[in-house]
This record gives C-alpha cells, structure tokens and sequence, in this order.
C-alpha cells in the first residue's frame, strides 16, 4: 500500500537526483518514506536517497517495492508547475503507480522489481571530510571541465584543492577558514571522472551544504540535504584508474 | 527453470574441454597491464560451447567486477560508451575497486541501426581503456574487418566445441542432480546430435526429447509433408521438429501455394490460409499462444498427387530484411513525432501528410525537423532525397535570399 501527496516539486527533486545516475530505479518504500539505492551501469557512481514522510503533506504507506522508469515519470511531472499538488498511489489491482496533478491522471506501467537485486552499499572509511558550500565546488567542476575530463580532489589538515589539467590548468584551493569545515587524518587524494561529477553536479542545488568525504586513489562521497531537511542524499564515485 | 543458466560453470576447470584456450586466456589476465599493447582478447568460436562461460568464470576467479553488454543492450555509440568506455578508465565501487573486467558479449553482432557507431565506441574504449577488455564473437572475421583496433589491442583466442563425451559426462551430471529420469542411451544421443553447442544439449535434456528439436529438419522437409501428407499426425509431428514459428511457416505456405493448387484447389488452399493467419493474429494480439495449435491444425492441405516442385523463399521475408533499415529509421521517426498522439495515429493519419507538406515546403521542413531534433539522415529520409539533407542547411538556404 502506497499513497503520497505532496508539492510537485519533491517528485522533480526525487527523479532529478537520481537520474543522473541511472534511469530505472526500485523504490523502496516503507512506513518511515522513501529509500532509493542505485548504482550507474558501469559501476562506477552510486546513489542513495532517503525522504522522509515529512516532506510530503500526507503519506501513507506499508512496505511495497516499485520500479520505476524515471523517464516516464518525469515526462508526465514536468506538466505540473513545482508548487501544484500531486498525487502518487500505487493501484495495486492494476499494478500501475498513478500520479494526478490537478484533474490530469497518468496510470503509469511499472518495471519487474524481481529483476532488481536490492544494492549492498560498499562499506567505506574515509580519512577526510570536507564541508563547503555547493556553490563554491559547483565552481570548481565547472572550471575544471574546460581544461580537463578529470578532476583530482586533494585535502590536507589545512586545505582543500580542485586541481585539473596538465598544459591548461585550473586550481582552487580553499583554507579551513574558507571551508565550514575540515577534518583531515593524512593527506588524502584521488582523481574523478567530471561527467560523473558534473552530473551530479546536477542533482544539487545552489544554496546546499555539501559534505565530501574523500581517500587516497578512493572513491568519494558527496553527501547533502534537500526538500527543508527532510530528504538526505549521498553520491558515492569510484576514483580513475591510475595506472601505477 | 533455465537450466543451461543453472549449471552454467562458475570455476574455470568446470569449462568442458579447451584447455589451451582456457589457460591462454588466464595468462592473458595475469600478465594484463595497462600499459599492454594486447589490452583486449577477442574469444571466438561457435555458439554454446562456453564462451562466456568461460569469461565470467574468468572474472569470478580472479575476483573482477564485472560489467557486461550483450545483445539484449542496446549498444550505440552513445551507450558504449556510457557503459564500456566509462567502466574502462574508472574504478570499480564494488569486488576489489580497481579489478574490472569489461566483457561485450556477440560483439560481432552489432548491426542495423540501433546499434550505430557501436563498433567505433568499442574500437575506441580499447584504445583507451585501463581496464580489461574481453570480446566474444562467433565470426573472428565479421568482428576484425570492421575496424583495425580490434586486431592491433587484442589477443585472439578460439574455443573449439567440446568432445561429445564431455557433454555426455556433463548432461549425466545434470541429470542426476535434477532427478530427470533419462536413459543413458538418450543422453548419448543428446550429445551426439547437439554437435558441440552444450546450450541446446541441456535445452535438449530440458525438452526431454532429442527429437523434439532435430536441428537437421529444414522447411524444405516440412513443406513437402504439409501439402502432400496423407495423415495430419504426420503433418503436426513435423511442424512439432521445426525450429519455426508458425507465422513464418504460413509464409512459406503463402508463397508457394500458388505453384502446387490450381483453381477451386487453391481458391479452397487460400480460404485456409486466411484462417489460419486469423488465429496467428488472435493468438498474438491475446498473447495467447495455446490458440497455436489451431493454426498448425490447419496447417494441412490433404493427399495432393504430383510432381515435386521446387518451394521458393518467401518474398514478404525478402522485402522486409532489404528494407529493414529503412524501416527502422521510419520508427525512429514515429517515436520523435509522438508526442501527442499514438504511433499508429502517427504512421497511417499524419506522417504521410507532413512528408508531403515538407517535401512542398523547405521552410516546414525545416522547422518541423528543428521541432522534432530530426537528424539530418531522418530528413532526408522524409524528403525521399538520395543524397543527404542537411538541418542547418535547409534552414539557411530560403533566408539567403532576402
């Protein structure tokens, strides 16, 4: 059983942050909201998306798994405008998620969840943490990707740098002061891929408070806050491959 | 329950036969680097023998995530290289992070449109790739012609078919631990009839009944029984041996029912044949697939005396392989136009009006494609023009003018 209400907006924030990793996701969704656990093709970025029934105006839900095609569904959300209310219940004798935006109805097809294996989150430590605005690192990315296709992310106990390019280079280094704030064991760096990260990039808005946690030649995890606190989300990216 | 899948081999030394192919390919892995001028190995040979068996097992034993595309994939440049390409310069999240290994499966099978540019995206992942590659094709050849990388990045490595008595010793096995109750002299024969490809030997097993798919059987031996037999079990059993779906075997019948009936014979002959395709239609349109047994039922035309004559291909089959492209490229289109309306609506109701306004209107044309995102290939393909349309050409011809 599955029935949420809520401003269209939520359902554009779910199906942005999500889809720039993967375009068929399971919705896990139990009585506490909305988990989504996915991993892009190439197994290279993950994402997770936790949403609280708060952040919808009423929610009523019992444990059901639905796949979803988040093409289709972000065909039909985009005709309603972000405060408009929509409507989202699973019609479970038919199978098929229906959305209503004012008097528009969408019966939605689902996808076989069996065939979507839920995901193990792989169990990371990371010995940095950096927390700036996603303003100032959407800067950053957006810099790097005119000289470069990677990004290499360095944190000291002091400091925090972008760094891309060989010939044309671009760099931003940012103190601890500059930073809302750092922690950092040992010197930690890796290299990334920017059409992951710009992508993701995507996915976050201007305003939000980002957590980066990074390692040595390890992934990164970019963790933040969205719909008034009441949804968080972590991408998780593997690091280039380095050829020692 | 698909039991080829079930008992497909998850350790190397479960790999019926080739061992030199077996042992080439680990070597290949062991010594692999990046910095290799062979970062990719083409296994090669005919279906169902292990091939991709023998790759995955590869991977599991050496503990590689593994990221695969296969022909179920679409596998156009653009999706190569979201897949392979990225997959091939980044680390892994899951397995050891930095041990991957990239397998394209019936990588010589990238055809047709929807798979456009598929080679090239391929061709250049191993060009770049930090990662191992392995392809796996029937036909070397098919795979190599089509672009020089495969040859200069990639080891080649054939698979051969198994020994009978391997599969032998292999459907033995299955059996035993499936509790199918079986003759040993059925499995033999299984084994010798599936010439090396284990696939179809334990889909055989699975059947319960070799004859059940006698490979040997064409239609050439069918259609013979279908016109002239004089017992309709005959007939059925025969259908029952053909590895055919019956809307294609009415098309044969189609095709040359016109060469054996004449007169009221064939008149009666087509009278058949539209009931059948009317039981074909339903069973599709159902998806109910029992109503077959209607259609085959009918699949018989009575004791017909006379000369052998030669069954010709159907032209129907013909003519949509040749336009098979051009077919596609028309769906393409239909998906781009449907936005508010079906694409049945699109291809009877209003794609044959819009080709011929934009053939009248260059300006339309140009808009609609603009609207649309038509390439220039889908534009041309609209105006019926051999050479090639070009969008931006189209649009600035008519200003040039003023």
């Amino acid at each position: 059983m599955f029935e949420a209400k809520g401003k269209v907006e939520i359902f554009k924030r779910i199906v942005e942050v999500v889809s720039v990793i993967v375009n068929e996701v399971k919705f896990n969704i139990k009585d506490d909201g909305f988990h989504i656990k996915a991993v892009d093709p190439a197994h290279v970025a993950m994402v997770e998306l936790n949403i609280a029934p708060q952040a919808f105006n009423e929610y009523n839900a019992e444990d059901t798994e639905l796949g979803v095609d988040l093409d289709k569904m972000e065909s039909i959300i985009r005709l309603g405008k972000g405060n408009d209310e929509m409507d989202a219940t699973y019609d479970e004798d038919s199978e098929r998620l229906v959305i209503r935006i004012g008097n528009l109805v969408r019966k939605m097809t689902l996808l076989d969840v069996s065939t979507m294996p839920d995901l193990k989150i792989p169990n990371l430590q990371f010995p940095a943490k950096v927390e700036l605005l996603a303003d100032d690192f959407l800067l950053g990315i957006r810099a790097a990707q005119s000289v470069s296709d990677y990004v290499v992310l360095t944190a000291e106990k002091d400091s925090f740098e972008l760094s891309a390019g060989t010939q044309e280079e671009i760099n931003q280094k940012f103190s601890k002061e500059q930073l809302l704030s750092l922690e950092c064991k040992d010197k930690s760096r890796s290299l990334f891929s920017l059409d992951y990260l710009s992508s993701m990039m995507k996915g976050i808005r201007s305003g939000e408070k980002l957590a980066i946690f990074i390692g040595n030649d390890y992934p990164v995890r970019i963790e933040f806050e969205t719909l008034d606190g009441n949804a968080s989300v972590a991408y998780l990216l593997a690091p280039r491959t380095e050829i020692e | 329950m698909d039991l080829a899948e079930k008992y497909r081999p998850k350790r190397l030394r479960d790999i019926a036969g080739n061992r030199k192919a077996i042992e080439d390919l680990t070597d290949w892995l062991k010594n692999w680097s990046a910095k290799n001028e062979k970062k990719g190995v083409i296994i090669y040979g005919p279906p169902g023998i292990g091939k991709t068996s023998a790759a995955l097992a590869l991977a599991n034993e050496f503990g590689y995530d593994v990221i695969e595309m296969n022909a179920s994939d679409i596998r156009n440049y653009e999706s190569v290289r979201k897949i392979a390409m990225r997959g091939a310069v980044n680390n892994s999240l899951f397995g050891e992070s930095k041990k991957k290994l990239i397998i394209l499966d019936e990588a010589d099978n990238l055809s047709g449109v929807e798979d456009r540019g598929g080679i090239k995206a391929i061709a250049e992942t191993l060009e770049v790739t930090k990662q191992p590659i392995i392809l796996i094709a029937n036909d070397l050849y098919a795979l190599t012609s089509r672009s020089q990388s495969f040859s200069k990045h990639c080891m080649e490595i054939r698979f051969n078919r198994p020994r009978k008595e391997e599969i032998f010793r292999l459907l033995k096995r299955i059996s035993v631990e499936e509790g199918i109750d079986v003759y040993d002299e059925l499995l033999i024969e299984i084994a010798e009839m599936c010439n090396g490809d284990i696939r179809s030997a334990i889909r055989d097993l699975e059947g319960g009944d070799p004859s059940f798919r006698d490979r040997k059987r064409s239609i050439f031996d069918v259609l013979p029984k279908v016109f002239r037999a004089t017992d309709i079990k005959i007939v059925r059993s025969e259908l029952m041996s053909l590895d055919m779906e019956p809307r294609d075997v009415l098309l044969w019948i189609d095709e040359n029912a016109p060469n054996i009936f004449e007169a009221d014979a064939l008149a009666n002959a087509y009278n058949q044949i539209s009931k059948i395709d009317i039981y074909l239609g339903r069973s599709l349109r159902k998806q109910n697939y029992t109503l077959w047994r209607y259609a085959t039922a009918l699949m018989f035309f009575g004791y017909l005396p006379g000369h052998g004559a030669r069954y010709s291909f159907p032209n129907w089959l013909r003519e949509m392989s040749r336009y098979k492209g051009r077919r596609a490229l028309r769906e393409e289109i239909i998906k781009k136009l449907s936005l508010h309306a079906s694409s049945r609506k699109v291809k009877t109701e209003i794609l044959p009006y819009l080709t011929y306004m934009m053939k009248k209107d260059e300006m339309l044309a140009a808009s609609i494609a603009e609207t649309f995102e038509l390439s220039d290939e889908e534009l041309s393909f609209l105006l019926g023009s051999a050479k090639k349309v070009s969008r931006s050409k189209l649009k600035n011809a008519p200003i040039d003018k003023f």
